[in-house]
């Protein structure tokens, strides 16, 4: 445990010192979940906090002056000093990284071979630049903590299968190197650095980035075949399309289909609704990122997470279910042009989203409440986007966006202290 | 260098070497009759006016006479070769839906063979992904689009702001090459792969990705623009295909604004 | 000599008015989507600046303070209008492609920069000198970074266009293992270059900074044994 918090601001174990010598704080008062007695997100926090005060000297000097102060059992939540609970940075990664191996071998089983080239390229690379960027900024490589292998296992998630290894190897790159290395490192980074990686990949790669493989088990001439615009391609072993007139010469068939957010996109097509089946959806028997397919994959992840302790409800539950009432009010109106809100909820990335993604200690606010309105943030965002959007699926968008206003709902949302006024205003708790 | 007056701010003088440090509220501070202000700014402007009309009249001509190259240049790439300057020849239809065409002509011994007008999505069903998307398109007498001798369609993006790498691949030799031969009812396929319907539908003119039977491949990834361009083309042709406007396209009488066409009303086509 | 040299050769390192001023951003990121466009803007900038920067030096002794910034406005505006009309007249294919950011040099920071903080106070040669070098230092960097985003972006470098002759180097294909990284031709690709070479440029310049540090150390250790060495004799 204190070993992963080695390179962290030294708060961290200044607080410890000045917790234990005070005696103020019990290893239970921050109980919004075990997850704010970890490291990251103290150091997250100690870092959000850090405006015009050090925690741990200020409090322990107020401790001694007015102990009662620091005193009510009821004071759920207090800001750094933390005393540090038996989960370590590394722990919580490998554990997140266990909750995500379903999906991930849902993916494979879905995609094949080439699923699985996209996960081990991009976990890979992450954790190569990952040690490259430690070292060059002179700090200790420390990629046995996991982040850099969750970062390129999620990375490789949302990716489509068969996506060429140069594209893998540039989208770790910016997720290691632009959305966390340049920031300072793992508790720094403002944008979910898997994302982040994304997000660039689709702007920068558009076709390569839409170009769904369609699921191996799936028939590529079924009745389903209208639904997806389903293509098949005929590439010479160059990767070069070929006239179908020529197709037989040495080709390799692609079968490449639009995903159902896309096919959504594109016009939802009368009696297309009975054809996709909410069962498809959980089991994964659609086109899609390799990650996102199986929704019962994911919720099983999402639901150890829960159980464990080391995301709370609030952020996967606002999200999706502001989604769901988005999407039941606009299918209510308009049931011809606009997908029922289950449909919504298990179709793309959005279970993959709200339990793995948006809840990223370092870049989710800290707060209960801010949690809920974070979440309610991203789920109308996604929505927006999808239903109105230019692009079919907005739920990478949705968290970086709200990831931009963390620090400020973090400042809005913090719970008063005992004594204070309500809606006191953040300044006052600079006392 | 005395002659710095000016310098009764906060300013420190560096010029030769004489530091001023004259404080904002100095007594001796230089104040300027406010007559000084308005005649100096004046004469700057006079100068400056003067330099600007001088600029005009040297570049006028030749600024006129590139505008008119410029779309000389995308007129002619767009027809065959032509006995005279399709340039210098062109004739306003108005359109049954309001609104005027200009048409540049080119003929083939006082025949006009070829024309070729341009039209923006503005009024299309399908939108572009961003901005306007405006199309030269050359038309041969019979309603098909052009062929050139050097194997070029007779379709050129004159404007569009589709995303670069993307959308703007409609310029392509590639996706242009969907519309050779194409004609306001289809494009015609080799003889074996022809299924016209009884209305002489050969192939419908909506890209492959919605219908099986459309002729035109969509670019990978911008589906929205191919379509958008599609549906230009063939709004362009179907003009072609009005009894009336054909007529007035294919009529052998002279430029109406004069004879030779000017460069002002060339610029005027191409705003 | 020496001082004339230097307010030359200023903009190209030193005060680079893209990376070090950081100045002048609207072209800098909008116009560089490739090596050709940089290279004109540039160019086109830095005719206004010199032709500025000369003008304001030489009225810089009867003009009013109180209305100074109106007049080299004034000044600015003229050329960038005269730019504006040769351009359309000789290069229109370039005018075209820079569009509406000729007419934008008027409110560029580097030209008002330069002529508030530079030519209202220097004699004529100099600020000739210091416009040439500003402007020839902001066209470099707009050039390279045009050719950098052009590079990823598109594979090519475009080096020169007037109506239909295009010279044009093609580097990779994209449909091998190298793919065409699209975001850096779009305008996200504009900050991320811009990032990219400013931290470069900051990494050169405190590696030098600290090799001419070691450098003067080793200098004063030397001459601190040095007369310690010669006391004995």
């Amino acid at each position: 445990m204190a070993e992963a918090h080695k390179d962290k601001p030294t708060d961290n174990t200044a607080g410890e010192t000045g917790a234990s010598a005070a005696g103020a704080v019990r290893p239970g008062a921050a109980d919004e979940g075990a997850a704010s007695s970890q490291g990251r997100t103290a150091a997250s926090q100690g870092r959000k906090s850090d405006q015009g005060r050090t925690a741990a000297s200020s409090l322990s000097n107020s401790s001694a002056k007015e102990p009662t102060l620091l005193m009510p059992e009821k004071l759920a939540i207090s800001s750094s000093p933390h005393v540090h609970g038996p989960d370590s940075i590394a722990k919580i990664m490998w554990t997140v990284i266990a909750c995500l191996v379903p999906a991930a071998a849902v993916g494979i089983y879905r995609f094949g071979l080439d699923a699985a080239v996209v996960l081990a390229t991009t976990t890979g690379s992450a954790i190569v630049f990952e040690a490259l960027f430690q070292k060059m900024a002179g700090k200790e490589v420390s990629v046995s903590d996991g982040s850099a292998t969750l970062t390129g296992l999620l990375l490789g998630m949302n990716l489509p299968a068969g996506t060429p290894i140069f594209i893998c190897v540039v989208g770790s790159l910016v997720a290691v190197g632009l959305a966390k290395a340049v920031f300072g490192g793992l508790g720094y980074n403002p944008f979910n650095p898997a994302l982040t990686g994304r997000v660039f990949l689709l702007i920068a790669f558009p076709v390569a980035m839409t170009t769904w493989r369609l699921p191996q088990q799936m028939n590529a001439h079924g009745p389903k075949k209208q639904y997806y615009g389903m293509s098949t391609t005929w590439r010479d072993q160059a990767g070069k399309r070929l006239e179908q007139k020529h197709r037989n010469v040495k080709k390799v068939d692609v079968v490449t289909a639009a995903t159902p957010l896309s096919a959504l996109k594109e016009g939802w097509k009368k009696g297309t609704a009975a054809l996709i089946t909410h069962t498809d959806l959980l089991q994964g028997d659609r086109p899609g990122s390799i990650g996102e397919v199986s929704a019962i994959a994911l919720l099983l992840g999402g639901l150890v997470l829960l159980l464990m302790g080391y995301i709370t409800w609030h952020i996967p539950v606002a999200f999706l279910a502001t989604m769901g009432v988005v999407a039941a009010i606009t299918h209510g109106i308009n049931p011809q042009r606009y997908a029922p809100p289950l449909f919504h909820v298990l179709a793309g990335g959005a279970l993959i989203g709200a339990f793995f993604m948006a809840t990223d200690y370092v870049t989710s606010p800290t707060y209960p409440w801010g949690k809920i309105l974070f979440g309610v943030g991203c789920g109308l965002i996604t929505m927006i986007i999808r239903l109105w959007g230019g692009y079919p699926e907005g739920v990478s968008f949705a968290i970086l966006l709200m990831n931009s206003v963390t620090p400020l709902i973090d400042r809005f949302t913090r719970p008063r202290k005992y004594g204070l006024k309500l809606w006191s205003g953040p300044q006052e708790d600079a006392s | 260098m005395s002659e710095i007056v000016q310098t009764n701010g906060d300013e420190v003088s560096q010029d030769g070497g004489t530091l001023n440090h004259v404080g904002p509220k100095a007594p001796e501070a230089v104040v300027q009759p406010r007559w000084k202000l308005i005649v100096v700014l004046t004469g700057v402007c006079l100068v400056a006016g003067v330099a600007l009309a001088g600029g005009h009249m040297l570049t006028h001509d030749r600024i006129l006479k590139a505008r008119h190259e410029f779309k000389l240049l995308s007129v002619k790439k767009v027809l065959p070769t032509c006995d005279n300057d399709p340039g210098g020849d062109h004739v306003e239809v108005a359109l049954p839906g309001g609104g005027t065409l200009t048409a540049f002509r080119c003929r083939h011994g006082g025949k006009v063979a070829a024309v070729a007008y341009s039209l923006d999505s503005k009024k299309n069903k399908h939108s572009p992904y961003g901005g306007v998307i405006e199309v030269l398109v050359g038309v041969t007498r019979k309603g098909r689009i052009v062929t050139r001798k050097d194997g070029r369609v007779g379709v050129l993006i004159l404007q569009h702001s589709e995303t670069p790498g993307l959308g703007a691949r409609i310029e392509g030799k590639k996706f242009r090459g969907n519309f050779m031969d194409a004609h306001h009812l289809g494009r015609n396929l080799t003889a074996q792969d022809m299924s016209c319907d009884q209305a002489g539908h050969c192939a419908k003119w909506v890209v492959r990705k919605d219908d099986p039977k459309g002729f035109v491949d969509a670019i990978s990834g911008a589906t929205i623009s191919s379509r958008a361009t599609t549906e230009v083309v063939h709004r362009a042709l179907a003009y072609f295909n009005d009894q009336k406007v054909r007529q007035a396209l294919l009529s052998t009488r002279p430029t109406a604004s004069g004879a030779g066409g000017d460069a002002r009303s060339v610029r005027e086509v191409g705003r | 000599m020496s001082r004339a040299r230097d307010e030359f050769l200023k903009g190209f390192w030193k005060e680079n008015p893209t990376m070090v001023l950081v100045l002048g951003m609207c072209p800098t990121l909008a116009v560089t989507t490739s090596a050709f466009n940089g290279l004109g803007m540039g160019i086109a900038t830095m005719v206004v600046l010199v032709g500025s920067n000369v003008v304001v030096s030489l009225i810089r002794g009867i003009i009013p303070k109180k209305v100074r910034i109106p007049a080299y406005v004034v000044v600015i505006a003229t050329f960038v209008t005269l730019v504006d009309m040769s351009l359309e007249a000789g290069m229109y294919n370039l005018h075209r492609s820079l569009g509406l950011f000729i007419p934008l040099i008027v409110v560029n920071c580097i030209i008002l920069g330069r002529a508030e903080a530079f030519a209202s106070k220097n004699s004529v040669g100099m600020s000739f000198l210091d416009g040439l070098g500003m402007g020839l230092g902001f066209t470099v960097t707009l050039f390279v970074l045009g050719a950098f985003r052009e590079i990823l972006g598109n594979g090519t470098v475009t080096a020169f266009v007037y109506q239909d002759t295009i010279v044009q180097w093609h580097l990779y294909s994209g449909a091998g293992v190298l793919h065409k990284t699209l975001v850096f031709i779009l305008p996200p690709g504009a900050f991320f270059s811009l990032g990219i070479f400013v931290a470069v440029m900051n990494v050169i310049k405190t590696r030098r900074k600290r090799l001419d540090q070691e450098a003067l150390d080793k200098v004063n250790e030397a001459s601190r044994t040095a007369p310690s060495l010669q006391q004995p004799a």
